[in-house]
Parts: structure tokens; sequence; C-alpha cells
């Protein structure tokens, strides 16, 4: 699971990041929304470790990511925002490359498989990265993820640049993934793909988590009327 | 120990697939084989002259063997013998021609006065001079830095731009195991391709294999792993892959160029070499002052107790021969008053050398360049025990023929078989390269030491 | 339109921090190379004319003696420094510089500077052309390199285009911004260049050399101007400034650093010259038996005995109104000068062949087009070189012949002790080499004039054709 406690990040006399207090349970997906600069992308760094926190402490598993960054990096999987590749290898063998790297050894079968299960075309498979669309990279990032098994998914805006049958596969995913019990963080500006795949919402302004809602209790209008009156 | 393992792997993998890689492993190859070509036919062309000239001096020999009959003057028979000093190519010296293109490796030498013999030159077209050679050490000191250059500019930085690094650090291993990894990836292709071409070069040009391999591959070994060091520097510097690439190969042009021609441009103008007027006019004052007493009775006489007194054994007997003796007398004594003028060309010019090659710690191109000629023994220190050699064998065959002139003694045809004839020796490696590798190490420890110091 | 683009350039550029800093680099590297070299210029001048003076006051003050023992004595020729060799040291440190002239024998010239540097000099010399010629156009690819290509990754060049104006006129607009950058650090060390000539003639600049400056500095600016345009041509083209940079950098190597050495080497591969010993032993061969094989020496020497005796109409050598010696070692001296100007020539043809190979991947290579036309014009190139050995080789010709001829006409035949007056010394003139005029090294060059034509007409086209190019 994952869990921030008063995350804080300066930059100089600029807040990124205010206080953040935060608890991801195992199976829960929880949503980020917020606008540009508000703090999701500087939440997901934190959980990554990419960058250091000036304040409070962001824990996988229980185990504090400052501290043990390469430890925690194994429970932890994650989709950026536009996911780039090397573009000199195939699908298989950058997931190859990928779940090797997190500790895994897959045949050639099994990698396939996830590559399908992410939506992957099969003939795509076997080709070079290079000449792959955006959306057919976003698929190789989530058999990337999905091969790690990871106990957390963190997730900065997957869905942007995807097609709207594409998004549906990947909340399916998603929801396979949490009911497995992976704790997932997303940080979205899709507000109707938020309210459908989330447990919990978030919306932060200015570094601030300013409310939580439950996904259940709210309908996507009102969640849209929610989120421009908060920001 | 896994993650290295993989990483070699698709790093492999994916440079085998760029196009970059392909194009650069082409051409590596390619000067590669050129240089090793050509170093072998420079150096073959110098062991054919050299073999010219000994099938020259064995048909003089021989014609002048026909000649010897029972009251035959030694003097005849050494006024006629030219022997061929020479100093042939190491093995080692086609893959490092040096300075023997510049220096003359070749001396026919009579047991006259050294002094009028020592001074040739090789004739040479000075544009090939000014440009230099294309030998394999010049692919290794330039073009291979180059190489590695083109390799890691975008070590890291290359990750970064490509939006791969992120999905890469999501994984547990940190950044500096990844540059770490990579880089010794680089070093060990390089060092790799160039072990190639040694070893192609040693089968080629059939070389002997001892320890100079050892010490050859050790000096490429840290000269590539210099390099490294500087791309690590560079790359803890986080730039942009433009950026990169420009420090890099600005690197390469202050080591490579820049810091080698200053330490020039400073040894030119702090030891500089006068035209050698004094030498030259020495060596026709001289001369001209022995012609000009050769009818001087009383000097003659004075000359040949000069003589005497200084070799017991060349004491002269006016009686029989008389000229010849004056003459040699002269030549001793000819050959020891110019003596210092030529000490004193060649000190400077060692001299030059030696803080040439303290100097050379400032660039490691200058330094790995020095160790090669010191291993290929084609450096300029090594052409002035080649001039040693000449001398010690000048004295040999001086000694041969002054005893039997001076001694009035016939020349026999058994005393022909017993005229010294020049066998060249080759000089051990001596410590020169152990120094030099010792400062090529001290270099490479203190890139290092910087490259892992900003790491924090 | 254009002025303001490239003002816009020259401004930003003189205010880059990335510019100040390879640009100062730059720039004292100049200051360094020209300082250093007008020194060793100044002392091997001086050095060299004090030798000339020496060898001179030694020849006229030999004292009394037999005419041939005086061309036995002999004098020495020294190479002079040409007045801009300090700018560009060429071939100079790699040609001998020292010929003894003596009778009988056609000596190499000897002691070159590059037998008496340490083993560093191969890595180049630092001068003036070297930085020109070698680091310039490594700056001018700094600076130009994103020049069109990072506007197009910033979306201001589209915004630049739909203000209406076309891409080549903003591209001349750029190079005429980086020229006029780059003549801030340029310039200076020209206009250096040109105070040391002054100093270095001590103020009787010539026209000729006026000129050979004048043209140097065109050659100069052509070279600057090729890869200006070429780098902004190829930032324009490549799909990333990162591909620009590496494109022009493995052009630089290539051309600055491979290229040269390739096509030097290529040549001396192609045409096998001879070594010392084989030059030397054909010339022998060839004194010996006679240049055609079939007139050896002997036989040549009783034909001229007969010639002789039948041209002056006596019986024998003896009975002759003049020395027989001298007119034998004339005619020796004529014929060896015969054979070995012969063998000279074939050599030099070979070097010359050798040499051509580079000289004609100029076409291909603008650095060996600036490098050879440079060194020409500073009077150190090749060429000069051996314009000055085949000068000493008549001058020594002529003294033996002058000498050889007043012993023929003072002396009887057998007479060695006959001394000629000290006055005869006087005769031959001072050993006075000039340089090769600046249209002989204009004409010797003309594949390095014709590659820079080239060139420039090259880089105007593409310029201008980067109307069509597509933005993408």
């Amino acid at each position: 699971m994952l869990q921030a406690k008063n995350l804080t990040k300066t930059y100089g006399e600029q807040t990124a990041l205010n206080s953040l207090n935060l608890t991801i349970n195992e199976g829960e997906i929880f949503a980020l929304l917020g606008q540009n600069g508000a703090g999701k992308t500087t939440t997901i760094n934190c959980f990554l470790g990419f960058i250091q926190p000036s304040g409070g402490s962001a824990s996988i598993n229980d185990v504090s990511v400052a501290e043990n960054a390469l430890e925690t990096k194994k429970y932890l999987a994650y989709i950026p925002e536009t996911v780039m590749l090397y573009p000199n290898l195939t699908g298989i063998e950058n997931l190859e490359f990928f779940s090797s790297l997190a500790g895994f050894s897959y045949g050639k079968d099994e990698l396939s498989s996830f590559l399908s299960k992410a939506g992957l075309q099969n003939t795509a498979h076997n080709q070079r990265v290079g000449g792959y669309s955006k959306g057919m990279r976003q698929k190789v990032g989530i058999a990337i993820a999905i091969a790690k098994k990871a106990k957390a998914l963190l997730l900065d805006e997957p869905t942007s640049g995807l097609d709207p049958k594409a998004s549906n596969e990947f909340s399916e995913i998603l929801r396979e993934l949490a009911q497995n019990g992976t704790a997932v963080l997303m940080a979205t500006h899709d507000i109707f793909r938020a309210k459908e795949v989330a447990n919990r919402i978030g919306i932060m302004k200015e570094g601030n988590l300013v409310s939580v809602i439950d996904a259940k209790e709210i309908s996507a209008n009102e969640l849209e009327k929610l989120y421009l009156q908060t920001v | 120990m896994k993650n290295i393992r993989l990483l070699f792997k698709y790093e492999a993998i994916s440079l085998v697939r760029s196009r970059l890689f392909q194009v650069a492993i082409g051409l590596l190859l390619l000067v590669g084989l050129y240089a090793i070509y050509y170093g072998k036919s420079e150096m073959d062309q110098q062991r054919a002259v050299l073999k010219e000239i000994r099938a020259d001096e064995a048909k003089k020999m021989e014609s002048l063997r026909s000649k010897i009959s029972t009251d035959t003057l030694p003097n005849v028979i050494g006024n006629r013998t030219f022997r061929l000093v020479e100093n042939p190519p190491s093995d080692w010296a086609s893959l490092s021609i040096g300075q023997r293109d510049i220096f003359p490796y070749q001396l026919y030498v009579r047991y006259y006065t050294l002094s009028r013999q020592i001074m040739t030159t090789e004739i040479a077209n000075p544009e090939k001079l000014l440009t230099g050679n294309f030998d394999l050490a010049f692919v290794l000191i330039y073009i291979f830095p180059l190489f590695i250059i083109a390799l890691s500019y975008n070590l890291i930085s290359g990750e970064r731009e490509g939006g791969t690094l992120s999905l890469l650090l999501s994984n547990p291993i940190s950044e500096s195991q990844i540059t770490y990894i990579k880089i010794a990836f680089r070093w060990l292709l390089s060092f790799g391709i160039a072990l190639f071409l040694v070893v192609l070069a040693v089968i080629i040009c059939g070389i002997k294999i001892d320890n100079t391999l050892l010490w050859w591959l050790l000096a490429t070994a840290l000269y590539f792993a210099f390099w490294i060091g500087i791309v690590l520097i560079i790359n803890n510097l986080k730039r942009n892959s433009s950026f990169n690439a420009f420090s890099l190969l600005g690197t390469w042009i202050v080591i490579v160029i820049v810091v080698p021609t200053l330490i020039n441009l400073y040894l030119a103008s702090a030891y500089a070499a006068p035209p050698r007027n004094d030498l030259t006019q020495a060596i026709r004052h001289e001369f001209e002052e022995i012609w000009a007493k050769y009818d001087d009775k009383n000097h003659r006489y004075q000359t040949a107790q000069k003589l005497a007194a200084k070799y017991p054994e060349y004491k002269s007997d006016t009686s029989y021969n008389w000229e010849d003796k004056y003459m040699l007398a002269e030549y001793d004594f000819y050959d020891e008053r110019l003596a210092p003028l030529f000490a004193k060309y060649q000190n400077i010019n060692l001299q030059k050398e030696s803080v040439g090659q303290k100097l050379g710690v400032l660039s490691a191109a200058a330094l790995t360049q020095q160790i090669f000629n010191t291993l290929a023994q084609t450096d300029t220190r090594y052409h002035y025990h080649f001039l040693e050699e000449a001398g010690r064998f000048h004295a040999e065959m001086k000694v041969f023929f002054y005893t039997k002139i001076f001694q009035n003694k016939t020349f026999k045809l058994a005393d022909f078989e017993q005229i010294p004839k020049y066998e060249f020796k080759k000089k051990p490696i001596n410590n020169e390269t152990n120094n030099g590798i010792l400062m090529l190490l001290l270099s490479v420890i203190v890139v290092w030491g910087i490259g892992i110091m900003m790491k924090k | 339109m254009k002025k303001i683009i490239a003002n816009k350039e020259y401004t930003t550029l003189l205010r880059d921090k990335r510019f100040k800093l390879m640009g100062g680099l730059i720039a004292f590297l100049l200051l360094v190379a020209l300082l250093g070299g007008f020194a060793s210029y100044r002392s091997l001048k001086k050095e060299r004319d004090l030798a000339q003076k020496e060898a001179r006051e030694t020849w006229l003050n030999q004292g009394e003696k037999n005419p041939h023992s005086a061309a036995h004595y002999g004098s020495f020729a020294l190479r002079p420094k040409s007045e801009m060799s300090f700018f560009d040291f060429g071939v100079d440190s790699f040609t001998g510089t020292n010929v003894y002239l003596e009778a009988h024998r056609q000596n190499d010239p000897k002691f070159s500077a590059a037998q008496d540097s340490s083993s560093l000099i191969r890595f180049g010399e630092m001068t003036v052309a070297f930085v020109l010629q070698m680091l310039v156009p490594l700056l001018i690819i700094f600076l130009c390199f994103n020049s069109i290509s990072q506007e197009k990754e910033d979306n201001t060049l589209k915004l630049m285009l739909s203000q209406g104006i076309s891409m080549s006129l903003i591209a001349w607009g750029k190079i005429q911004g980086f020229s006029k950058a780059l003549a801030w650090i340029i310039v200076p060390a020209l206009l250096l260049t040109f105070i040391l000539i002054l100093i270095g003639t001590e103020g009787s600049l010539s026209a000729d050399l006026l000129l050979r400056f004048a043209l140097t500095l065109l050659a100069y600016a052509v070279y600057f101007f090729v890869f200006i345009s070429l780098s902004v041509v190829i930032s324009a083209r490549a799909g990333s400034s990162r591909n620009a940079l590496l494109s022009l950098l493995g052009i630089w190597v290539l051309a600055c650093v491979i290229l040269p050495k390739a096509t030097t080497n290529i040549g001396a591969s192609i045409f096998k010259a001879p070594s010392n010993f084989e030059f030397r032993e054909a010339i022998h061969k060839d004194e010996e038996n006679g240049i055609d094989g079939h007139n050896p020496s002997d036989k040549r020497f009783e034909a001229l005995k007969k010639q002789v005796l039948a041209q002056y109409k006596v019986d024998s050598v003896e009975q002759l109104p003049v020395n027989f010696d001298a007119i034998a070692m004339q005619e020796g001296e004529k014929y060896s000068t015969m054979v070995y100007n012969k063998h000279f020539d074939r050599m030099e043809n070979i070097y010359q062949n050798q040499n051509s190979v580079a000289a004609y991947s100029a076409i291909l290579n603008p650095f060996m087009a600036v490098r050879n036309l440079s060194m020409g014009l500073a009077g150190s190139d090749y060429k000069t070189a051996l314009a000055f050995q085949k000068y000493a080789e008549k001058y020594r010709y002529e003294m033996v012949e002058t000498l050889n001829t007043h012993m023929r006409d003072f002396s009887k035949t057998g007479d060695w002790e006959k001394k000629a007056d000290a006055g005869i010394y006087a005769k031959i003139p001072d050993f006075d080499f000039k340089n090769p005029s600046i249209t002989s090294v204009l004409s010797q060059n003309w594949v390095a004039l014709l590659a820079l034509l080239i060139w420039v007409f090259m880089c105007i086209k593409m310029v201008s054709n980067l109307k069509n190019i597509s933005l993408s």
C-alpha cells in the first residue's frame, strides 16, 4: 500500500506539495485530479523516489521511499504520461528487458500474453518500437506494469492520448489489477474516467489535497462541478 | 551481477541495430585495417631498403676480398670497407612508426673519421612528414576516443531525452548503477575492438609475442579508461546530449590536439636548437686544417707523438706508410675535437625529449603516443641509441684497422673474416615505459576521482 | 528583413556565455600561436641570416689557395625564413635548412626542425594557421549547429515563416549575423598578424607580400563562409539539433583529421618513392656507365681529351696552354650535375604525384584547399622548399664552374700548387634565394583555388535551395 505522511516539497519560495496525508490500501484505486502544477506529478515522483521530499515521508509497503529507494522500487510499477521505449528493440524485447530488471524471467509466450492482455495486437509484438504509435507504446507500458506484479501502481495521466476504446480497455485492466490486491495511484485530467474507475478521488490545488470523495457517492456531473469550484 | 548481464545484453542489441553504430564500427574497422596495412608497408619498405644495402655491402666486400694478395696493405682494404650500420624496424614499429620517417635508419660506415659519416639524412616527402603516419597508434590515440565519444555522449541524457529514464528508474536499479554498467560496457567494447585490431596486426605483421604485447594492451586499456573517465565527468554534469557531445569533443581537442601542440611550442622555444652553424663550420674548418698542415713535417711528427701518447699501441714508425698514419692520427683528434659539439646538440634534444615526457602528463594522448613509440622503439631516444651503437661499431672498426696499420702488418685473407661486422642488438624495454604507464595510470585515477566525486 | 535577423543573431551571440568562453579560448590560442610563432620566426631568421653571413665571410676570407681546393672548401646555403612563415609553418619544420655546397657532391639539406623537436611535433604545431584551419571551424559548428533546428524545435520558425519571410532569407540573415560575431575573434588576430609582418619586415612591405596577405585573408574568409553556411544548411535540414551537431562534428573529424592524413598516405602508397640509398645508387650508376648505360666515365674522359687536343691543335695534354685537369673536372661536374638533376627531377615528380592525391581531395575537402593555399602563400610549402633546393644546387654548380674555369685559364695541366688570389672568391655572388613569385604559387595551387570557388557556389546554392524545404 501507498502512504504519504505530511509529505512536503518546496522549491525555494514555491511550495509544490504541502503536507500531504494520504493512504491508499491494497486493492484500492485512487485518482488525483487537479490543474497543471497542482502537485499531482510531484506526489507521484515522491513515491517513485525521483525527488527528495522537503518534509514528511512517502512509503510503500511501510518502507520509506527516501531511505530505501531501491527496495521500494521492487514493489511498484509506473506508467508515465507518454511511455517511451527503446526504439531499436521490439515490443517483446522491451518488455523482457524491463521485467528482467524487475527481477522476473518470463518465457516468450508469457511475455506475449502480457502484451496481448494489455491490448497490443499480436502482429506488433515482434516489431521494433520505433514504428509504434503512442497508444501502442502505452500498451507496452501497461504490459510492463502487469508483468511486474507490483503491489503499488503509479500512473501519471496514463490515458491521455488514448482513443476511447483503448481507454476503456485500460480501465478494465486497472480494475483487474486492483482486484488482485494492487494499490493504484493515478493522476489524471479525465474526470469521467476517474469517476468510473477509481474508488476514491482527490482534488488538488496549489500543492494541497483539498478534498477527497468516495467515487460511489458522486455522479460525474457533480464531480465536474465540484472540480470547477475547487480549482 | 544479473543487472550487468541484462544491461550488457540489451545495450548490445540496441547498438548493433543503431545506424550510427553500424557506420561507426564499419569506419573504425576500415581505418584500423588500413592503418595496419599502411604501417606494415612502410616498415617493409624500410626493411627492403636495408636488405638491398646488405646485398650491396656483401657484393662490395666480395669484390674487395678477391683483390687481396700476399702484400696487400691494411689501409687499402680499410679504405674500401663500408659496413652497413642499421637500425632495423622493430616488430612493433609497423604499429607505431613514430620518428622513424624523420631520422635516417642506416649508415655506411668506414674506419675513417666518424664525424664526416654520421650526418646523413633520409630523403622524404615533407608534405607526408607534415601530415604524419596513419598507423595503428594514430587510430588508437585519435580515432578510438572519438568512437568512445560517439557511443557515450548520450549515455544517460539519451535515456532522459528518449523518455525511457523514468521507466528505467521505476525499477530497482539506481542511476549510478546504470551509468557504471553502461560505461563498463563501452570500455569493454572499445577495448575489445582494439584488442581485435592489435591481435590482427600481430598476426599480419608477424610480430613475435613477448611482454611488449602486454605493455601495449595495458597502455591501450588505460588510455581508454581515461576517456571513459572523461565520459563519466561530462555525464555527471547531467546536461543534454548536445552539450555532452560538444564538451566531449572539446575535451578531445584539448587533450589530443591543443595540449600536445602547446607543449611542443613551449619546448621549441625553451630548448631551441640553433642551426648548428658552429658544428657545420667546425666540421669543415677542422678538416681544412688537417690538409693545410699535411706538408708540415714537424706538425706531422708531433701529431704522431700525440697519438702514441694517447694510445701506446699506435706508436708511429715513420719509415713505413707514414702519410696514412699521420692522417689516421689526425682523424682521431678530429673526431675528438668535434665530439663535444655533437654531444651538445644530442643533449639538448634528449633533454627536450625528457621534459616533453614529463609534461606529457598534461595529455593522456601525448603520454600514450610516447609509450607506444618507446615500445616500438621508434622514438627520438632510440635514434640516439642507434647513433651510439654506430659510434661503438666505428670504434671497433677503427681498432681493427689502426692496429694492423700502425703495426705495419700486411692484410691476409684470413684477416678478411675478422673485419668487424655490425650486428644490431635490440635494446631491452626499460623503465621509460614503466614511468609512462604510471603517469597514464595517474591521469586515469585523477579523471575517475573527479568523475566519482561529481556524482554527489 | 535580413538585417533584422542578422542583428538579432549577432547580439544574442555576443551575449551568449558559451560564445564568450569558446571565443575567448580561441582568441587566447591565436594570441599564443601568433606570439610564439613570431618569436621563433625572429630567432630562426636571425640565426640563419647570421649563419649565411658567416658562411659568406669564411668563403671570402679562406685565403689564397688552389681554386679547386676552394671549391672543395665550399660554402653553405641556409634556407631563409619567409616573412609570413610565422603565420603558417607549413612544411618548414620538416625540410632541411642547411646545404653544404662543395665540388663533386650534391648534398641534401640537413637539420630539419623536426629532427630537433620532441616527438610531440607529430601532433601538429600551434600556429595561427593551425587554429584557423582546425579550431575555428569547430567554433563555427558550435555556434551554428542549432541555429535553425532550435527554432524548428521551439516552433518559432513557423512563426517567422508565417510573417512572410523565406527560409533562405532567414538563413542568409543568420549567416551574416554569425560572420559578424566571428569577426570579433578573427579580425584582431589578423590585424596583429599584419602588424607583426610590418615589424618583421621593418616596415619595408613589398607589394608581393601585401598581395600574399590579402589573398590569405580571402582564402580564410571563404573557408569560414563555407563552414558557416554548411552549418546553417545542415541545421535547417537536420531532424533535430542533436542530429545537426552530430553530422557537423562528423564532417569536421573527417575533413580536418582523417581525410588529410588518409589522402596523403594513400598518395605515398600509390607512388612509391625511392630511398636515399636507391636514389644515390642510381646516380652513381649513371655517372659510372653514362646516362644511356653505354658511355662509361673513362670513355667519356678519353673523348674529352681527344676533343680538347684537337681544339688546341696539340698532341699531348702537357702541350696545352690551359689546365686540362680543370677542363676534365668541369666536364665531370657538368655530367654529374646533369645526372643528379635527372634523378632529382624524377624523384621530385614522384613527390608531386604523391601530394597531388591530397591536393585533388581539396575538391571534396575545403580544409585541404585552405591548408595548401595558406602555406603556399606563406612561403612555407613544399614547392618553396623545393625551389630553395634547386636554387642551392644551381648556385653550387656555378660556384664550382667559376673556379674550374679560372683554374683552366691560369695554370697548366698537373699544376695543383698554383694559388689563385683571394679576389676570385668575390666573383661568386652572394647566396640570395628569393621565394617563388605569387603568380607561381597561385598556378601551383590552382586546384585549391578552384575548390574554394566551387565550394562558395555550392554553399550559395545550398542556402538558396532552403526555400524548398518542407516543415513537417
